[in-house]
């Protein structure tokens, strides 16, 4: 066996592991938050009989390390990954007892690889990840195709579609967005590097709080703004994708109308807008969200007392307490900064004026937002890219938040992976067990 | 006596009342449990598990107000878990006792008469049960409590009135106002009964405020049966609408395995299932306690049997489209959903509540079933397990698997989701336990028409049998 050692994917070297924003920040790949882990791959966790959170004993250069293991997908066989800067004694109240010193096994002969002896010792410790599911199930929420097939199809996203929806389907006459802004986003899942910064740019900019590890084992993080990842292929030598889900915005949305108080409701820009004032936190909103974006209070999450937390949070934006739901908001915040900037100079609000904090962060420039009424705005036109689709569109919620799909372009002697996204029921079980520890 | 009856001549034959009772009997017998000062041993046991149980209820709501429903398992994806099954499961239970009180009496049905009672007690405690659910499951409960209501506000917003929420809101607290006022007047001749046989002063005067000043007089009760029927009019269409209502919150929804248009139906045979259940469970033990034979005779348990059986079968057909239609539709997630339901993690609950639900109730085609009170009595325990647990493949198995494999879930309920769910149990069993005590459990006046003499001279008999001191039919003394 061979051992590697990386930086963390959040904390470093170890020098953040006591800020809670990046602790609880889902790991781009693993989606591991609060600790590390020996990242393992499907057949090597197979060959050695362990299960996820399974502790091993890693001996390099007479060096021991107890530590659970990560099944990774991908990962290469009989190498396990050990990032750094976990297992701190004196990080501080939020880094203290947080994952596995890797810094133990490593030395300066082999500061990054070297061979190692695993032995398992039978006890389990409890990892806990925000994302359970690695397969796409056979579902076409991510659309991709291989760059032969885009060129001979550049449509081939929208044929995806299960059921394609030709007219609006509503009992309600529609909105009226002829005068000023109608906001959307549009989020390309091609150059997605799954990075993360949106997530805590998000979490910084909404005064999201931190739940802790008990409570994100029990599936109640509050990222407003989540990156899934699937793998499809073989499990072993897997494409991955990375597709960020914000709230989008419905236009029928189906957690306006569940809402027995009208504590989400339209506004006459199509944002979907959350009440917190009005919330009595049935819950009923995030049920019948088929994205499963919002967000409950379920026990008082934020610190209220704290001075320096009070020092630290965004003015502009509500600070929730216990029992209501949240979401993403595309932060509305700035929106309304930005009206009042272009109110005072007597003008539209410009395209790219106003930018979401994720869309502000993000290196790849995946993520645009803007005013779809305009026909010239960024966002409209990539809404018009032929890559362009609807998550679920054939549940005619006709979401503002739109994907790009992704192309890829795999050199021509590597193996290739079929096109991703049309409803392939035969593979739907594939990867279907819980990878999580709860 | 009735089972030896039943015995030597079938259940069938076997009358809804024993023979050898006489207006005098009947009264007594019912009158003497709520009057006497004597409590029995049993009762006392029984009250006292309901209010430890009950103990534990307070206890989880406190600790809910102060903490937050994080305190229970919920979370995203899963919402909805405990909370809402318990909900929909004790609004079901109650089902039973209005189909008894309302349908069977528009239907003539003689056999309702001496279960009515207690059936509609067993509604209303199972809604009071019901209605702690909606309201403290919500994040905010001080203020869910009413602003669900549509009040004037200084505000000027109202409820939204989109949401089956709401329709909820109104359907609920309909079925609990109706039930109740159902109820108590069905009760104000008996508790004038009671205001005239009992001799402490104390209950001579409770008996008699709440007796409302009842005198027995024809005109007396031609306005009780007026009311009557016309409280049994309103209660009809209850027994649909209450639980086609509570559907609607899942068949409204996009969600796959909830957005099914066989849901109102469903739910409705599902919770008459399950009421019936629960009146067997209360009804075998209590007749045998306070040897109610004779008025809750082999017959009533065979024709509650006879309608679980029924109703039993119509979910069972419910299981049947359900998956029918998931595969029917052609919807990738109808299927999937179906799938995941039959074989994903919660694939356990869902064959298990198929055995219970659809393959033990076939037993109650036996007569010999049907008249064997043990076997009874744990069948119906058996199927009110099932009913939960079918709520609980509804409600957790599509939370858990919807649109977005990322998003996917498994529940975990903690000890306060038992605790509260027991809680509720305890709440019911204590005021249950309290209403045998106090309240007589089974309508004397009704009853006492069933009986030969009621038959001969109607007119004459009803003025005997209910006039303010009209019980000197015999000479059989008091019990106190």
């Amino acid at each position: 066996m061979e051992v590697n050692f990386r930086r963390d994917p959040t904390i470093y070297d170890g020098r953040f592991a006591n800020n809670g924003w990046l602790q609880e920040l889902p790991k781009p790949v693993t989606k591991l938050t609060w600790d590390n882990a020996a990242l393992i791959a499907p057949a090597t966790a197979e060959r050695l009989e362990v299960e996820n959170g399974d502790i091993i004993e890693v001996t390099h250069e007479g060096r021991r390390l107890r530590v659970p293991v990560w099944i990774t997908p991908g990962q290469a066989q009989d190498a396990l990954t050990v990032s750094l800067g976990y297992g701190r004694t004196r990080a501080g109240r939020v880094g203290n007892a947080t994952g596995f010193n890797g810094y133990v096994l490593r030395g300066s002969n082999s500061p990054w690889f070297g061979a190692a002896e695993v032995s398992v010792t039978g006890d389990d410790y409890p990892l806990v990840s925000t994302q359970d599911h690695w397969s796409l199930e056979g579902r076409n929420i991510v659309r991709s195709a291989a760059l032969g097939e885009y060129t001979a199809n550049p449509g081939f996203a929208r044929e995806m579609e299960h059921l394609k929806l030709d007219k609006p389907i509503s009992l309600y006459p529609p909105h009226d967005y002829s005068q000023g802004n109608q906001w959307g986003m549009a989020i390309d899942i091609n150059t997605c590097t799954g990075c993360s910064a949106c997530v805590i740019a998000c979490q910084a900019e909404n005064n999201i709080p931190v739940v802790g590890k008990d409570q994100v084992s029990r599936n109640r993080e509050m990222h407003w703004l989540r990156v899934d990842r699937y793998y499809t292929g073989p499990i072993d030598n897997p494409d991955t994708f990375l597709q960020p889900l914000p709230c989008m915005q419905c236009e029928n949305a189906p957690c306006e109308v569940v809402c027995p108080v009208a504590a989400t409701v339209h506004n006459d820009e199509g944002l979907n807008d959350m009440v917190y004032n009005r919330c009595v936190g049935t819950r009923y909103c995030s049920n019948n969200c088929p994205y499963k974006v919002r967000r409950f209070n379920f026990l008082l999450y934020q610190d209220w007392n704290t001075e320096s937390i009070k020092m630290q949070r965004n003015p502009d934006v509500t600070v929730r307490s216990r029992g209501v739901m949240e979401k993403c908001t595309y932060c509305v915040q700035r929106i309304n900064d930005g009206r009042i900037q272009a109110k005072r100079e007597d003008r539209e609000i410009r395209d790219g004026e106003v930018l979401t904090a994720c869309q502000s962060v993000c290196p790849t420039d995946s993520i645009v937002f803007g005013n779809i009424n305009d026909a010239n705005s960024r966002v409209a036109q990539l809404k018009s890219s032929p890559r362009s689709y609807a998550m679920l569109e054939e549940l005619n919620t006709r979401p503002r938040t739109t994907y790009l799909a992704a192309v890829r372009n795999p050199h021509p002697s590597l193996p290739t992976h079929s096109s991703v996204g049309g409803h392939h029921t035969e593979d739907a079980d594939q990867g279907s067990e819980p990878s999580g520890q709860h | 006596m009735a089972n030896n009856l039943h015995r030597s001549a079938g259940v069938l034959d076997v009358p809804v009342i024993a023979p050898g009772h006489d207006f005098e009997t009947v009264t007594e017998t019912v009158a003497q449990i709520p009057l006497s000062k004597r409590t029995p041993l049993g009762w006392i046991f029984g009250f006292l598990i309901g209010l430890t149980l009950l103990g534990g209820l307070t206890m989880a709501l406190g600790w809910l107000l102060l903490n937050g429903i994080g305190i229970w398992g919920n979370n995203i994806p899963v919402a909805w878990a405990f909370d809402i099954i318990n909900f929909v499961w004790w609004i079901g239970i109650g089902h039973a006792g209005t189909l008894i009180s309302a349908i069977l009496l528009l239907f003539k049905q003689q056999w309702r008469m001496s279960i009515s009672r207690f059936a509609e007690a067993m509604t209303i405690f199972a809604v009071m049960c019901a209605a702690i659910f909606p309201i403290f499951h919500t994040g905010r409960p001080w203020l869910a409590a009413y602003w669900l209501f549509p009040y004037p506000n200084t505000m000027g917003l109202w409820p939204q009135f989109r949401s089956p929420l709401i329709w909820d809101v109104f359907a609920v607290s309909t079925y609990a106002t109706v039930s109740i006022v159902f109820w108590y007047v069905g009760l104000i001749p008996d508790f004038a009964t009671m205001r005239d046989r009992a001799v402490s002063r104390v209950k001579q005067t409770i008996f008699g405020m709440l007796s409302l000043g009842w005198r027995g007089s024809a005109r007396h009760w031609h306005r009780y049966e007026v009311a009557s029927l016309i409280l049994a009019g309103l209660s009809t269409p209850l027994v649909l609408s209450v639980h086609t209502v509570v559907s609607f919150d899942f068949a409204v929804s996009v969600l796959p395995g909830w957005h099914a248009t066989i849901f109102p139906p469903y739910f409705v045979a599902g919770a008459i299932y399950s009421g019936f259940a629960m009146v067997l469970t209360l009804a075998i033990p209590v007749r045998a306690a306070y040897k109610l034979q004779d008025f809750i005779t082999m017959k009533h348990i065979d024709n509650m049997a006879k309608v679980m059986l029924a109703t039993g079968l119509m979910v069972g057909y419910g299981y049947l489209m359900e998956a029918f239609f998931a595969y029917y539709s052609g919807s990738f997630y109808e299927r999937q959903m179906m799938i995941k339901r039959m074989f994903g993690p919660y694939g356990w609950a869902y064959w298990l509540l198929i055995f219970v639900n659809v393959g033990l109730v076939q037993l109650l085609w036996f007569r010999r079933v049907r008249a064997n009170l043990p076997l009874l009595f744990v069948l119906s325990l058996l199927v009110n397990v099932g009913m939960w647990l079918e709520r609980f493949v509804i409600i957790v198995t599509t939370l858990a698997r919807d649109f977005v494999p990322a998003s996917w879930g498994m529940y975990y309920p903690t000890r306060w989701d038992f605790i509260t769910y027991f809680g509720t149990i305890g709440l019911f069993l204590t005021l249950f336990f309290l209403f045998i005590r106090f309240v007589p459990m089974i309508s004397i006046f009704e009853v006492r028409t069933l009986l030969p003499q009621a038959k001969v001279d109607h007119g004459h008999a009803h003025g005997a049998a209910h006039g303010p001191t009209g019980d000197g039919q015999d000479t059989t003394p008091r019990s106190h």
